[in-house]
């Protein structure tokens, strides 16, 4: 983090009459970093892109690119490239001509641009070879040297979205900006692309911003995942991070499937905080009273009619009501006797007896989260959550 | 042995069905194809047949002739000049309205207050009654009192007899016919800028298009394609419908410097009571009007569309 960032946010701020869509969103984004945004629909992430592409101006705050303060810059002077949800590719251009456009606008003189008269232009036929070059390379490394001389119309979505890809990449920018580039494409082919859009980071280096509403999309592409709510940012970590440390109820949330599951805790006047009668957390005599609520990933758990919990371990009962198989795997769906129905990964071989429906769900403590009334995450007082938040910071 | 009469009795009710169906889309279809029929198709079969003939009108007899209607026009100096001055006036009105049309377009949406005003004011040519309008123009373009001579007057020009005198009567008519164009062509435009997808204008401002000419040549231009053919079609056709102004202003001259089509056909049909050859005129001009439609929707739609 000495480095200076390449992309920096300061106290940004959007309103759309009454709308707050930005809220005072900070973040500073490394070179050669991808960093995925993702929230809720809604939660301003298209906003914060276009703002920072110069698409859309700002409330308040400033905006850095390279050290250098875009804030009053237009779109067309910072340098970035942005690939659109719909492509946005020129109809009437072929995919080469639609690729070429960054590098004609860029590197021909309002001259040698003119219809007619342009190709007489000294000059240009260096500048004309050059731009096939590059163009050439570039659709070459997206295999898509056979439909260069395609309109869009004569496409698949699959196809426009390499184009669209090919588009940004000739420029070589300053920074990749994608908003939900993949959401148009079918899962099988979504999954495909994410894959090779990450080694074309890799290969490029560039700083890449990535929207998505799919978490697992996020996890799996990014360096960093900043998770949005309501025009705010909720959390940005590493992928691992977010996932195994979320700092809010919400991010817990929104990361993970199938969801985190969440348990009331009562705190007792000694400060002490159960679910049922086991003791899970202490120190928390600021919360007596009230209610905080336990976070288990599905996975965390064990069941069985003879599970025991150990050292460091918890035991609630858990009655299954319904088993998902998924082949690899199974997905429990049940209800804690606390009330609160969760899901529960189980391996491939789990077989629920005939005779019984209940069982015990032991969950080892160190892998519960803890959050406050607020959504805020607990981690004071508690011995649960402290060597993984020890971990996440090393790493 | 049940399975198969079930299955033919089920194509047997699907098949009843499909008449139905053909039956009740030929009933929906029927008054506006009996419209159709005629006030459209029965009126030109009528006009073709005239044309064959040597009808008069309030004459009570008449002889089919064949085509000699048809080759008799080919040396009607009239009819000649009748085509040279449609031409030339279609050339006058239809570049200039689609042009001044794309430019008010693109003026009003550039700019959103006055968007509502400007919409109105450039629309009212259109649905205004154009003999009304006629004689305000006929104010307009009077050599003495009228306000364009005025004005010509005041920055040191000649005056100009603008609807009296054969040099400029066309002209001074087509610039009424491009006043009244404009809106039209304006309100297509309009409707055509609008249904352009904002994204390519971002996408347009990212890939560098800076200067409003490139983002115009990246995009405007041509995503307007299809309105742009549509407008100059249907402009074209209007110019070469111009009627009203002719009739109320100059009733085709000085020295038939403004005698145009309809109202050549009008005259011969109307004045001169010649049915007959009036109807091959008429035939001439459904002619070049079908081949201008032809050439819109068959020729260049194909370069226009991008999918
Ligand atoms: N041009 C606009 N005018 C008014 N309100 C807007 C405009 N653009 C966005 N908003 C509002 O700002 C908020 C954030 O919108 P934004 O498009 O950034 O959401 P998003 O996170 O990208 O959602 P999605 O995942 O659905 O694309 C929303 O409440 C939206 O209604
Ligand atoms: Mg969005």
């Amino acid at each position: 983090m000495s480095a200076p960032p390449q992309i920096s946010f300061r106290s940004v701020a959007k309103r759309y009459g009454a709308t707050l869509a930005l809220k005072s969103v900070s973040l500073d984004i490394a070179q050669g970093e991808f960093l995925a945004l993702v929230g809720p629909s809604g939660c301003g992430k298209s906003t914060l892109l276009r703002i920072l592409a110069g698409l859309e101006s700002l409330d308040d705050g400033r905006i850095s690119i390279a050290g250098q303060d875009v804030t009053a810059r237009r779109a067309a002077d910072r340098d970035v490239a942005m690939v659109f949800q719909s492509y946005a590719l020129y109809p009437h251009l072929t995919a080469r001509q639609n690729m070429a456009v960054p590098l004609v606008m860029r590197r021909m003189n309002a001259w040698q641009r003119l219809p007619f008269v342009g190709p007489m232009m000294p000059g240009r036929r260096a500048v004309d070879a050059k731009i096939a070059d590059k163009v050439g390379s570039v659709a070459d490394s997206l295999k898509i040297a056979a439909l260069l001389d395609r309109k869009p119309g004569q496409m698949s979505g699959g196809q426009r979205q390499r184009v669209a890809l090919g588009r940004a990449i000739v420029r070589e920018p300053k920074a990749f900006l994608m908003d939900e580039p993949l959401s148009n494409l079918d899962a099988a082919l979504r999954v495909h692309t994410r894959s090779e859009i990450v080694d074309l980071h890799r290969r490029l280096g560039a700083t890449t911003v990535y929207v998505t509403h799919d978490q697992e999309e996020a996890l799996s592409m990014a360096d960093r995942v900043a998770v949005m709510k309501e025009g705010r940012l909720l959390q940005v970590a590493t992928p691992r991070a977010i996932y195994d440390d979320p700092d809010h109820i919400e991010v817990a949330e929104f990361i993970g499937s199938p969801k985190i599951n969440l348990a009331a805790a009562d705190v007792g006047s000694d400060g002490v905080a159960r679910l049922g009668p086991t003791v899970i957390a202490d120190g928390l005599g600021d919360f007596h009273g009230s209610v905080l609520r336990v976070g288990f990933r599905p996975e965390h758990g064990r069941i069985g009619p003879q599970e025991r919990p150990g050292d460091g371990e918890v035991a609630v009962s858990f009655s299954l009501t319904r088993l998902e198989f998924l082949g690899a795997g199974a997905i429990a769906h049940g209800t804690l006797a606390t009330g609160e129905s969760v899901e529960l990964r189980v391996g491939h071989d789990f077989v629920p007896p005939a005779d019984s429906r209940v069982f015990q769900l032991v969950l080892p403590i160190r892998q519960l989260m803890l959050f406050a009334p607020s959504g805020d995450r607990l981690r004071t007082g508690t011995s649960l959550a402290a060597p993984h938040a020890a971990e996440a910071m090393h790493g | 042995m049940a399975e198969a009469g079930a299955a033919t009795s089920r194509a047997r009710t699907s098949e009843v069905r499909v008449r139905q169906e053909e039956y009740a889309g030929w009933r929906l279809s029927a008054p506006v194809m009996l419209l159709v029929i005629v006030l459209l198709i029965a009126p030109t079969i009528a006009v073709f047949g005239l044309s064959l003939t040597d009808a008069e009108l309030g004459s009570s007899e008449w002889h089919f002739i064949g085509v000699s209607n048809y080759s008799d026009l080919a040396g009607d100096r009239t009819f000649r000049i009748s085509i040279w001055n449609t031409a030339r006036f279609v050339l006058l009105v239809a570049p200039a309205s689609v042009a001044l049309g794309l430019g008010l377009a693109l003026l009003i949406e550039s700019s959103v207050e006055l968007k509502g005003f400007f919409r109105s004011a450039f629309f009212l040519p259109v649905v205004s009654l154009t003999v009304a309008m006629a004689s305000v123009w006929q104010y307009l373009m009077h050599p003495t009192i009228g306000p364009i001579n005025q004005m010509f007057r005041l920055v040191g020009l000649p005056a100009i007899n603008w609807l009296s005198s054969s040099d400029w009567v066309l002209t001074g008519l087509a610039v009424i016919g491009i006043w009244q164009a404009t809106g039209f062509a304006m309100v297509l435009f309009l409707a055509g800028l609008t249904a352009i997808d904002p994204q390519l204008y971002q996408a347009a401002e990212i890939d560098g298009a800076k200067s409003p000419l490139d983002r115009f040549r990246l995009v405007t231009w041509p995503m307007l394609g299809p309105t742009t053919l549509f407008v100059t079609t249907v402009t074209m056709i209007n110019a070469l419908k111009v009627f009203e102004t002719v009739y109320t202003l100059t009733e085709g001259g000085p020295a038939k410097a403004s005698e145009v089509l309809l109202w050549t056909i009008f005259k011969q049909g109307f004045t001169y009571l010649q049915i007959g050859s009036a109807s091959a005129m008429a035939v001439v001009f459904i002619v070049v009007l079908l081949v201008l439609v032809v050439l819109q929707t068959r020729v260049l739609d194909r370069r226009v569309h991008y999918s």
